[in-house]
């Protein structure tokens, strides 16, 4: 099953990649669509993070869970520091510093 | 002829010396993406996999994530197809330099695109396939090694799921949006993507996150044309 995904998913890039570069194909994207995408890394890359923030303990643990006051911090280190390799360094020692203080 | 032939050799190593720093820089996310999939419960082989077949740091880990949290196949691939969509706008400004060459040399340079490599070949003003071809099996191998070596990192420790691991992905991902937001209509994105896939999560909504994903995007066009936003 994890085969067929990993199959599937290099397939699905690889489209992605492939298609416009294909001389015989008309290309223009409508304008909703291309506005759309620009959009996509954002709001894609910040759903994902729902499930992880979540947890097991759901909306309600919201409140008492370390990874919501870790994500916070993450965010004040991507707009304080520039880089993005040390913010994420820096809020990971901020994550397990916490986990520490809090277990 | 030999002349012609040294010169393409010289252009390719050329395209791989100048793809150095950006294999360097994402030394930290294949080793991410390497020990992440050990660590959700890839097989070393699958997690490598992932790296050769589908070569695209984002929608790897975003793979990982959603297998992790029990997605659907279709769910996965949808969300792998929204998030790698910026490659149809690269394939749109190389298409003008790359849709002229043969379908043998076109193959290996969409399948080589990547976002590091697109950025180092947007500024030149010609794109040769040599150059194109060094720079990408340049990155393409590298990319590939650092997985290699997260994925022996990760498997050589032992209750890997204790490590909380899983927060590095929201600790890569804040860092790589919160920079993005520079308009009002991206933030409303963001805070509406996120909204909206806690809600769907919490209620354990199939295909939360591709939803809420294209939710937020939908919103953000919407507010990017209330307020005449420039495409």
């Amino acid at each position: 099953m994890i085969w067929l995904l990993i199959f599937a998913l290099a397939g699905i890039v690889f489209l992605n990649r492939y298609i416009l570069l294909e001389p015989r194909l008309p290309i223009r994207l409508p304008l909703f669509i291309r506005q759309a995408l620009q959009y996509s890394a954002p709001c894609l890359l910040t759903a994902i993070c729902g499930p992880i923030l979540l947890g097991d303990t759901g909306l309600a643990g919201l409140g008492s869970n370390p990874y919501t006051y870790a994500a916070l911090f993450s965010m004040g280190c991507a707009l304080v520091i520039k880089n993005m390799l040390l913010s994420v360094l820096v809020s990971l020692a901020g994550f397990y510093a916490l986990l520490y203080v809090m277990s | 002829m030999s002349d012609l032939a040294t010169s393409q050799q010289q252009r390719f190593w050329l395209g791989a010396l100048h793809i150095l720093p950006l294999c360097l820089a994402v030394l930290p996310w294949g080793v991410l993406a390497g020990s992440m999939a050990v660590s959700q419960g890839f097989t070393p082989l699958q997690s490598i996999g992932l790296s050769v077949f589908v070569f695209a740091g984002a929608a790897q880990l975003v793979t990982i994530s959603m297998v992790a949290a029990g997605s659907g196949f279709i769910a996965i691939c949808l969300t792998v197809l929204v998030i790698t969509a910026q490659h149809l706008l690269y394939a749109l400004i190389l298409r003008e330099h790359v849709a002229t060459l043969a379908l043998k040399k076109r193959l290996p340079v969409a399948f080589l695109l990547t976002d590091e490599l697109f950025a180092l070949s947007v500024g030149k003003r010609t794109y040769d396939f040599a150059y194109l071809i060094g720079a990408g099996l340049c990155f393409y191998l590298a990319w590939i090694a650092f997985t290699v070596i997260g994925v022996l990192l990760a498997a050589s420790v032992p209750n890997l799921a204790d490590y909380h691991l899983d927060f590095s992905i929201v600790a890569t991902f804040v860092a790589i949006v919160v920079p993005m937001i520079k308009r009002l209509s991206t933030l409303v994105g963001v805070v509406m993507s996120l909204m909206l896939s806690l809600i769907f999560s919490s209620l354990a909504v199939s295909g939360a996150i591709v939803i809420a994903g294209l939710l937020g995007m939908l919103c953000a066009v919407m507010v990017a044309r209330w307020r005449g936003e420039a495409v």
